[in-house]
């Protein structure tokens, strides 16, 4: 049986992958995927201290995120089929018309 | 049983506007078009409504319901009423612009009725669970609302960066939130408050990151530097009658979900009287730079919001160190609060001015636009020179007294370099909002660009610019409100 500490350290690293995908990456596809990522390792952290501190509140969190994680995934999606009929490309390279 | 008792009688107003959001959805597929004066009336009566009712609602003494997740004191009321306020002139400003583009009316008003409601959420948020959904609601209905003109490659890429960019900054809040509740086992800002003094001598390293990780989150909200790379580019695609509502509603929503949040977990760790002044000086110079160097009016007053976010930072600071109020001087807080209602009149009606210019295509937003138009249409331009100077806070003006009792808060606080910093930057900032002016008054017209009017464009415009000049000759009616609202909120003790 892992103790929550170690999870801890589990979503750190899932965590910090997702934040070094989100930086590095171009596509926005996978953008989106890191942020689901670093979103799904906080929530790790939540259940497993849910257990450890023996209340739910970690968990109901967990649910309240998921349900958010999926009416975001609804509308991101959305976006970025717009984006790509009008421009046949998911690379946020190609997406720099405003700067300055 | 008396259905309106108790807690149910609080949350109200949410689930009124909620209803009536979802109403408005499934009237817009009856009426269409043709309605649309019709639905405008019912989104506007709705919020007005709305804002008798919290008028209504005494706020005193703090309440906490729904199991204590719900807050209900004076600050949530005073910030409700903000984002009421928001709403209506969000949906004056757009009324005319959805005919000219095409853009379904049903869709767009419940969507910001939607966004005000996560809004009102943030503001009485007492638990980390409702600020985050709350937080959520206000920002999936603002993607949507950002992407609106399809067919515009501007807005397209607009929303796609404010969509990528805000759902880091959610996934970063929420572990910071994980890390909070890893280390006290609760998420409500009470307990937390209690709880922390002593973690921070048990694990002192979950309380730093904790911090750095929440103000890092809510830093982007507010458009903070250095987070706020996102904001200039959705400001300036985004169609113009979002770009407004979103420059004051979200970013006054996350100052009260930052006050609140400060107030819970500012007992884990003393670091943030540092981390929020650094981010209020970087913010405030950064901002102001930035907009010296555009020719894009909107683009311009989007930086120029950035560097406003950076005043109400100031204030934010002077909440750690003193939160009392003093003779004339309001409390931080309320300073805070009465910078962030200046804010809102001055740049809706800064902002509403660049839907009075129509270009080829779209509005014509570029300086070379604004030459002559004192010429051509005189009261415009008067209301746009009234904005200009209340944004550089020259009296009279509310932008004025805004700046005033911020940087008298920063000084009774003992953080004079923010101060100094401050009215430097507004020095300025006078350079460029003093561009404008002369484009205005001194250039001959330039560009080919034909006028809009609009009765309703017209009506929130002028609302503004008299709101701006009488409340910065008679503030005192608005300054007892919110000093009152703001005598029993829950700060967690960081009244001393």
């Amino acid at each position: 049986m892992a103790t929550a500490s170690e999870y801890m350290v589990l979503s750190s690293v899932l965590f910090a992958v997702g934040f070094v995908g989100f930086t590095l990456r171009r596509n926005i596809l996978v953008m989106f995927m890191s942020a689901e990522l670093m979103l799904n390792s906080a929530n790790l952290n939540l259940i497993a201290y849910s257990t450890e501190w023996g209340n739910p509140t970690g968990q109901t969190f967990a649910l309240f995120v998921i349900a958010v994680a999926a009416a975001e995934a609804a509308v991101g999606l959305a976006i970025l089929m717009l984006l790509f009929r009008a421009r046949a490309t998911v690379s946020a390279a190609d997406w720099r018309r405003l700067k300055g | 049983m008396n259905l309106l008792s108790g807690d149910l009688k609080l949350v109200l107003p949410e689930i009124f506007i909620s209803v009536t959001a979802m109403g408005i959805l499934i009237l817009g597929t009856f009426v269409r078009e043709r309605g649309r004066t019709w639905l405008a009336c019912v989104t506007l009566s709705a919020l007005a409504v709305t804002g008798y009712y919290l008028m209504t609602l005494r706020s005193n003494p703090f309440h906490p319901a729904y199991s204590s997740m719900y807050a209900h004191d004076g600050m949530a009321l005073v910030f409700k009423m903000l984002f009421i306020v928001v709403g209506i002139l969000a949906v004056l400003v757009s009324y005319d612009f959805l005919r000219t583009r095409g853009i379904p009316c049903a869709e767009f008003f419940a969507l910001i009725l939607f966004s005000t409601v996560g809004m009102m959420l943030v503001a009485s948020a007492y638990d980390f669970m409702l600020l985050f959904v709350g937080l959520e609601l206000s920002s999936l209905a603002t993607y949507i609302l950002v992407g609106l003109t399809k067919k515009d490659l501007w807005s397209n890429e607009a929303a796609i960066k404010y969509f990528l960019l805000s759902i880091f900054a959610s996934a970063i809040l929420l572990f910071g939130i994980s890390i909070v509740y890893a280390a006290t086992g609760t998420t409500n800002f009470g307990e937390i408050a209690s709880r922390g003094s002593d973690l921070t001598t048990r694990q002192p390293l979950a309380a730093v990151v904790a911090l750095v990780f929440l103000v890092a989150a809510f830093g982007f909200k507010i458009t903070a530097v250095p987070f706020h790379m996102y904001a200039p580019d959705v400001y300036q695609g985004a169609p113009t009658p979002v770009t407004i509502f979103l420059a004051v509603g979200p970013k006054a929503a996350a100052f009260a979900g930052l006050i609140r949040v400060l107030g819970a977990v500012h007992a884990m760790s003393s670091d943030w009287l540092m981390l929020v002044s650094a981010l209020s000086f970087l913010t405030m110079t950064v901002g102001n730079v930035g907009a010296v160097l555009q020719t894009n009016v909107k683009r311009m007053l989007a930086y120029s919001s950035i560097a406003h976010a950076g005043y109400a930072l100031i204030g934010v600071a002077s909440i750690a160190v003193d939160d009392r109020a003093g003779g004339v001087f309001p409390s931080s807080t309320a300073s805070v609060i009465f910078y962030l209602v200046a804010y809102t009149i001055m740049n809706v009606g800064a902002f509403s001015l660049l839907m009075y210019m129509r270009r080829d295509k779209g509005f014509g937003e570029d300086l070379a636009d604004f030459s002559g138009l004192a010429r051509r249409r005189p009261v415009v331009a008067a209301a746009m020179l009234i904005f200009l100077l209340s944004l550089a806070g020259i009296p009279p003006s509310i932008g004025f007294l805004g700046k005033f009792y911020i940087f008298a808060t920063a000084v009774r606080s003992g953080l004079y370099w923010l101060a100094v910093a401050g009215v430097l930057n507004a020095v300025v900032s006078l350079f460029y909002y003093a561009r404008i002016v002369v484009y205005m008054f001194m250039k001959k017209q330039e560009r080919d660009v034909s006028d809009v009017r609009s009765f309703a464009l017209n009506l929130a415009l002028g609302a503004s610019a008299v709101a701006t000049v009488v409340l910065g000759i008679f503030p005192q009616t608005i300054l007892d409100v919110i000093a009152r609202a703001t005598s029993n909120i829950f700060t967690g003790g960081i009244i001393q």
